[in-house]
């Protein structure tokens, strides 16, 4: 995302300090408005039909060219991440959905800090006994002291390897955002 | 508070006391606490909603918010349903009206599976929570009221519980 606003540190006022029209409107103005629109990306994916599947068991890309976030930090701050889509499995007896956040740039899970995600990845949901279940997903997870730059962001996905394969519809919302909290 | 649109300042601006509480003290107090509603409800009996299009499931369970700049909103509900029959293995859908248009698809016609389901086979007096997080970017200037509507897609009731926890918010971010 484009950098609507430009953050400045604000300035500890001292009896030299020239307050003029550019001190205003750097430290006043244009500050003010970035806390008004503080940067955020959101993907919404409203189509209605279609679909995303997999039956990797470990995590890969849900898809890079729907659920991938661009943010530009300008301060080290902490971000939010949201989530919710519906999942199902085609397993018959059962089957579970794991979902984490890749800090593509960084090379890193939100769920371990590493390279490596955590086993469940930040959340692991599923249902027994029907191929056709079906089951909202809701992430909602704060990723802390983000450092400055520009930050690439993508939602990843595996399946439990019960059997079933992990499916993503798109009959339901699907919807991936961050933002500054 | 009210928030009002910085000023691009020029060598002839006066900064004294008015601009100042205008464009720094206001827009101050009202970022440091945006215009928000929370609804957290404590339902005086069940509700039940046994449709197979989507309704809405109360009014008492809707929230507004009156925005008086273009911003970004977050609409979050969290709620706790029971599902009604266990032998047709219904699903049980949710959606949010915001006006006339549903938050799933934002048209007026709402996804088959609108933004949350309850699955399938939850089982009779089965509890399931819900919890939806919508961002809804560039919302105009004015009032807005956000419904939530629910519907089963395979015939079976499902039932609020007075004994447990509702929450709806509105939040500018």
């Amino acid at each position: 995302m484009p950098v609507d606003y430009t953050w400045t540190v604000p300035t500890t006022l001292t009896e030299e300090t020239l307050v003029n029209k550019e001190f205003l409107n750097a430290q006043l103005s244009e500050n003010m408005r970035y806390l008004f629109s503080r940067p955020r990306d959101v993907v919404s994916v409203r189509t209605g039909a279609g679909s995303e599947t997999t039956s990797n068991t470990t995590f890969t890309a849900v898809n890079v060219n729907l659920f991938r976030l661009n943010i530009t930090v300008q301060r080290q701050t902490d971000l939010i991440f949201r989530f919710i889509g519906v999942t199902s499995q085609t397993s018959n007896n059962y089957g579970e959905t794991m979902f984490d956040i890749y800090h593509s740039n960084l090379d890193k899970y939100i769920s371990s800090l590493t390279a490596t995600p955590l086993t469940n990845g930040i959340s692991r949901s599923g249902i027994r006994y029907s191929n056709t279940t079906r089951i909202s997903q809701a992430i909602s997870v704060i990723y802390e002291d983000v450092p400055i730059g520009d930050h690439i962001f993508d939602l990843h996905w595996a399946d439990d390897g019960s059997g079933g394969v992990s499916t993503l519809h798109y009959d339901a919302l699907a919807q991936f955002s961050v933002g500054e909290t | 508070m009210v928030w009002t649109i910085p000023k691009e300042y020029n060598h002839t601006n006066v900064v004294n006391t008015a601009p100042l509480n205008k464009y720094l003290a206001d827009n101050i107090n009202y970022l440091v606490a945006r215009p928000s509603n929370i609804l957290t409800r404590v339902l005086t009996n069940d509700i039940t909603v046994n449709s197979g299009v989507p309704v809405l499931v109360s009014p008492s369970l809707s929230v507004g918010l009156t925005t008086t700049h273009e911003c970004d909103l977050l609409y979050s509900a969290i709620f706790a349903v029971q599902e009604g029959n266990e032998t047709t293995s219904p699903t049980i859908v949710f959606d949010v009206l915001w006006g006339d248009i549903y938050l799933s698809s934002l048209t007026d016609t709402n996804l088959d599976y609108g933004c949350a389901v309850a699955g399938e086979n939850l089982g009779l007096n089965v509890e399931r929570h819900i919890s939806i997080d919508v961002v809804i970017p560039k919302v105009s200037v004015g009032s807005h009221y956000f419904n939530l509507v629910g519907w089963s897609t395979t015939g079976s009731s499902v039932t609020f519980l007075s004994n447990s926890f509702h929450q709806f918010s509105l939040k500018e971010i």
